[in-house]
């Protein structure tokens, strides 16, 4: 096991830069996420780590070695492919055994450990099937085998779960936080779902551009994004940001309701950033008032969506019965403690 | 250490892709490059096959020389027009018969009908048969006296004495352009026919709904939408014509009526042992279709071009 | 009524189209089977089984000979051009180089070649190393033409091949000589099949360069062969041992082609749809 360090990498794709200079150490054993929407380079940067492509410049250390000078399968990496890439001609078994062959395992130890790996995963009784006569859950349990019989330093998984289900995804999820849990592996992971990466993250770094936004705690993230867009990525629905006014002691919102606000803040307009289930329905003045225009229903809770004047709407989470229907004239409570402030940069305060 | 530039397993990656390509390189080097170096070097002597080692570099006179105020050289050379008229002859007209018959045939194997596969299996008959084999087939039944198809002709009443199908000089190379016909359109049935199953299914049914008529539906929705796979067939074809050699060879041999360019500098080169001006009629024909083949590039692009705009 | 009249115009037309493309073949046979004078008289239906033909063109004639050497030419110009089309294609499909589409675009152009174009320099280069009159000749002067299209062909179906599947391999340490044999080949196999096929197919039809490189009777591959098939006299009609020769080794082909006909199919317009 080992912990994996990036310093300064860039990569460029003939004269445009995709990847602009990345920092990142991550400990030994831990689990980190990759996130970030498509094209912000979260799959190229798996790809530099594991030498599938090369960086332009930069380094990249694992488990205290320089590796951006050596072929992919000597670095210490196994990689866990979307599409599971299992060699379509060989058995389950020789697809496991392939790398220990290639690095010429013996037979016993190479038998010992594709069985032993095998049952772990309880795929053992599938070792004499091609892929083609497997499940969408059993070839994402022999891929995860293949990485895992080659005792890696650190597993690399590129968007594992996208190709599965939505219940077989879910489950997964589960099974691959338990293995995290069992070897105490150090595991990077890349995927745009946001629900994948913070159930599973013991960080994560979210991207964007080619850059990292902010890298933390998945509840770090998304209780104390550090600007607008980890604010708008993270979360479902998205944060509500209303254009605000900061003035004496508080801050005016769109309706004509105030927040107070202690501390310094900057005169003018500021963005407000609320989540959905800090906004509570209130019989008193509240501090937005509206007209709802749609009501989702989840099951155990129902998303409102209220106009509020301005052009502006917001989104809150109900969870008494019965439900507002739209036309309702209601006013919310907001939590001054959760609320958070961006300046006009986007930065928050 | 990071300074260095990061770029190795890139490098490794390339240089094996060439020490790949080399054995390959290698190969097409010393059967096509050189051939046709040497072919072109031959052409500006006076080698003749038999003797080597006596050649005299002579300049162009193998294509054209003026002596004694009278020209002299292939380019001078009747016969070489005639080849070259022939050759043509056979490549436009073969062409232009195969793309019709082909595209009628391709039509059919795309409809749904009880015997398509037999008709698709028959279809490759042709194909299959050696070019030498079905030369000597059509030579038999062309066969000016008990040939059957002066027979077939005769008790139809369509003529009226034996024609000499390969012999007679006015019919022999329709003869052969007939033959050619037989033999290559499956292929360029199986290639419009490839186009026609990757056809979008919707148009169809919209001009079905629409009560549109058949042939309007072929001439304006099929034919627009398989016409890129019809020009790369004509100019494949084409280009493929524009070089034949074994049939007519098999056919008609050396005769005047049919001599095309390829057989022309074949005579030339192995029967005459003149290595000199076969390899210059080799290289004109070279360049013949070199030229053919830069045309139907610019054709091309201009299509894609015109498509685009 | 229109539409049936419709439905029997088209039956006529198939009907039609079917003679047309079948007769030929089906009269090569009649014909093999004619012994004698019946040869001077026009069929249309077979009179007589009479397989004299056939003995004929093996006891005469060395034509078992010439099916064998028509049979090593054609079985190694296959492995030969499979091999070095295998790793040219690896490199031009899989690997991003600087002139990969000029090399695929020259090796296009060889294809386009006239063959008598290189024969006076092929010639001599066949004299020079010694090979005129020996079948190695013909295996070496045909990658001309089956090189080109089975690089063509086999770097389209490489193309093709999902990429991640080459990075798993790479990842668990496989070199490229094992990336080509263990994994490209065995996903590869029905393409190598096809163009194999193709390939054989144009090696065993061959005419020109064995017409010319190779001399005497015994060296010779059948196309040549049964071009040269002649009477034992000036008066007598050579055609039923002509037409025995041409339908003995057609008749395999003709299998060859329908057993593996959606793969040829599918091959041939790879190849051509492409370029």
């Amino acid at each position: 096991m080992a912990e994996v360090r990036l310093v300064g990498l860039r990569k460029s794709f003939g004269r445009t830069e995709v990847i602009h200079g990345i920092d990142l150490r991550v400990e030994d054993g831990e689990f980190v996420v990759f996130v970030g929407p498509s094209g912000c380079g979260k799959s190229t940067l798996l790809r530099l780590i594991s030498g599938l492509e090369e960086a332009t410049s930069g380094e990249i250390w694992i488990g205290g070695r320089e590796v951006s000078q050596v072929p992919p399968a000597k670095r210490g990496v196994s990689m866990v492919f979307q599409s599971y890439a299992l060699y379509p001609h060989m058995n389950v078994y020789r697809n496991i055994a392939f790398g220990l062959s290639l690095a010429g395992a013996s037979r016993a130890d190479l038998d010992a450990r594709v069985r032993a790996v095998a049952e772990k995963l309880q795929i053992a009784e599938l070792l004499e099937r091609r892929p083609r006569e497997l499940s969408g859950g059993q070839r994402q349990r022999v891929a995860i085998a293949r990485a895992i019989v080659r005792e890696p330093q650190v597993f690399l998984f590129d968007e594992p779960l996208s190709n599965l289900d939505a219940g077989l995804r879910a489950d997964t999820r589960v099974e691959i936080a338990r293995m995290h849990d069992e070897l105490r592996a150090t595991m990077i992971y890349v995927t745009h779902d946001q629900v994948e990466a913070m159930t599973l993250a013991d960080r994560m770094v979210l991207l964007n551009d080619g850059r990292v936004e902010q890298v933390g705690p998945p509840a770090e993230l998304y209780r104390q994004p550090r600007n607008l867009f980890v604010a708008g990525f993270l979360g479902s629905p998205r944060m509500n940001l209303l254009e605000v006014q900061s003035g004496e002691g508080g801050l005016l919102l769109p309706g004509g309701g105030s927040i107070a606000h202690s501390g310094e803040l900057p005169r003018g307009q500021l963005t407000l950033g609320l989540r959905s289930e800090d906004l509570h329905p209130t019989s008193g003045e509240g501090v937005l008032r509206g007209e709802v225009t749609l009501v989702e229903e989840l099951g155990e809770t129902r998303l409102v969506h209220l106009r509020i004047g301005d052009g502006q709407s917001v989104i809150f989470r109900h969870r008494e019965l019965p439900g507002p229907r739209p036309g309702d004239r209601i006013a919310l409570d907001a939590d001054p403690e959760r609320a958070l402030l961006f300046d006009g940069n986007g930065e928050r305060l | 250490m990071a300074a260095a530039a990061h770029d190795s397993l890139t490098r490794a990656r390339v240089r094996t892709a060439w020490l790949f390509l080399a054995p390959m390189l290698f190969v097409l080097a010393i059967v096509a490059l050189w051939p046709l170096a040497r072919t072109l070097l031959l052409s500006l002597t006076d080698a003749s096959l038999g003797a080597a080692g006596t050649a005299r570099f002579v300049g162009f006179e193998n294509y054209l020389v003026k002596d004694d105020g009278a020209w002299y050289g292939l380019l001078a050379d009747p016969l070489w027009w005639l080849a070259l008229r022939n050759t043509l002859t056979f490549a436009f007209v073969s062409v232009a018969a195969e793309v019709v018959l082909g595209t009628l045939i391709a039509l059919i194997l795309n409809a749904r009908f009880r015997f398509r596969g037999l008709m698709r299996a028959a279809v490759l008959v042709p194909w299959a048969i050696p070019t030498v084999v079905s030369a000597k087939m059509w030579a038999w039944m062309l066969h000016d006296q008990f040939g059957i198809v002066n027979d077939l002709l005769l008790r139809l009443g369509l003529i009226g004495a034996p024609l000499a199908w390969l012999a007679d000089a006015d019919l022999a190379l329709w003869s052969v352009i007939a033959v050619d016909v037989w033999k290559t359109t499956p292929f360029v049935a199986l290639l419009v026919l490839a186009a026609l199953q990757m056809l979008p299914e919707d148009c169809y049914e919209a001009a079905r709904v629409d009560g549109i008529h058949p042939a309007k539906v072929f001439f304006f929705v099929t034919l627009p939408l398989i016409r890129p796979a019809l020009i790369v067939a004509v100019i494949f074809r084409f280009l493929d014509a524009m070089r034949v050699f074994d049939l007519v060879y098999v056919m008609t041999g050396n005769a005047d009526a049919t001599l095309t360019l390829s057989v022309h500098a074949r005579q030339m080169l192995v029967d005459f042992q003149d290595a000199g001006s076969g390899s210059a009629a080799s290289v004109l024909l070279f360049v013949v279709i070199a030229l053919l083949s830069v045309l139907c590039l610019l054709a091309m692009r201009g299509e894609v071009l015109g498509r685009r705009q | 009524m229109m539409a049936l009249a419709r439905a029997l115009a088209f039956r006529l037309l198939v009907a039609v189209l079917l003679v047309y493309l079948l007769f030929p073949f089906y009269y090569a046979v009649l014909t093999s089977m004619k012994g004698g004078s019946a040869i001077f008289s026009v069929d249309y239906w077979p009179r007589q089984i009479d397989f004299s033909n056939y003995a004929r063109i093996f006891s005469e004639q060395p034509f078992a000979l010439n099916i064998l050497n028509s049979v090593l030419v054609a079985f190694a110009v296959v492995a030969l051009s499979l091999l070095l089309g295998l790793t040219a294609a690896f490199s031009l499909g899989r690997i991003r180089f600087r002139g990969r589409s000029a090399l695929l675009f020259a090796v296009l152009a060889v294809s386009m070649f006239p063959q008598v174009a290189v024969l006076s320099g092929m010639f001599e280069l066949v004299r020079a190393f010694g090979l005129f009159n020996s079948l190695l000749s013909l295996v070496f002067s045909y990658m001309i033409f089956t090189l080109p299209f089975t690089i063509w062909v086999l770097t389209s179906f490489m193309r093709e091949l999902p990429r991640e599947i080459e990075e798993a391999a790479i990842m668990d340490g496989a070199g490229p000589w094992t990336l080509i044999v263990r994994i490209f080949l065995p996903l590869l196999w029905p393409a190598m099949v096809t163009t194999g096929l193709l390939a054989f197919i144009v090696a065993w039809n061959e005419f020109l360069f064995a017409l010319t490189f190779i001399l005497s009777n015994e060296q010779r591959t059948v196309p040549v062969a049964i071009a040269l098939i002649t009477g034992g006299s000036e008066f007598e009609l050579p055609w039923g041992g002509i037409m025995a020769a041409s339908v003995t080794v057609t008749l395999p082909l003709i299998a060859l082609v329908l057993v593996f006909q959606r793969r040829l199919v599918a091959g041939l317009t790879a190849g051509a749809v492409k370029g």
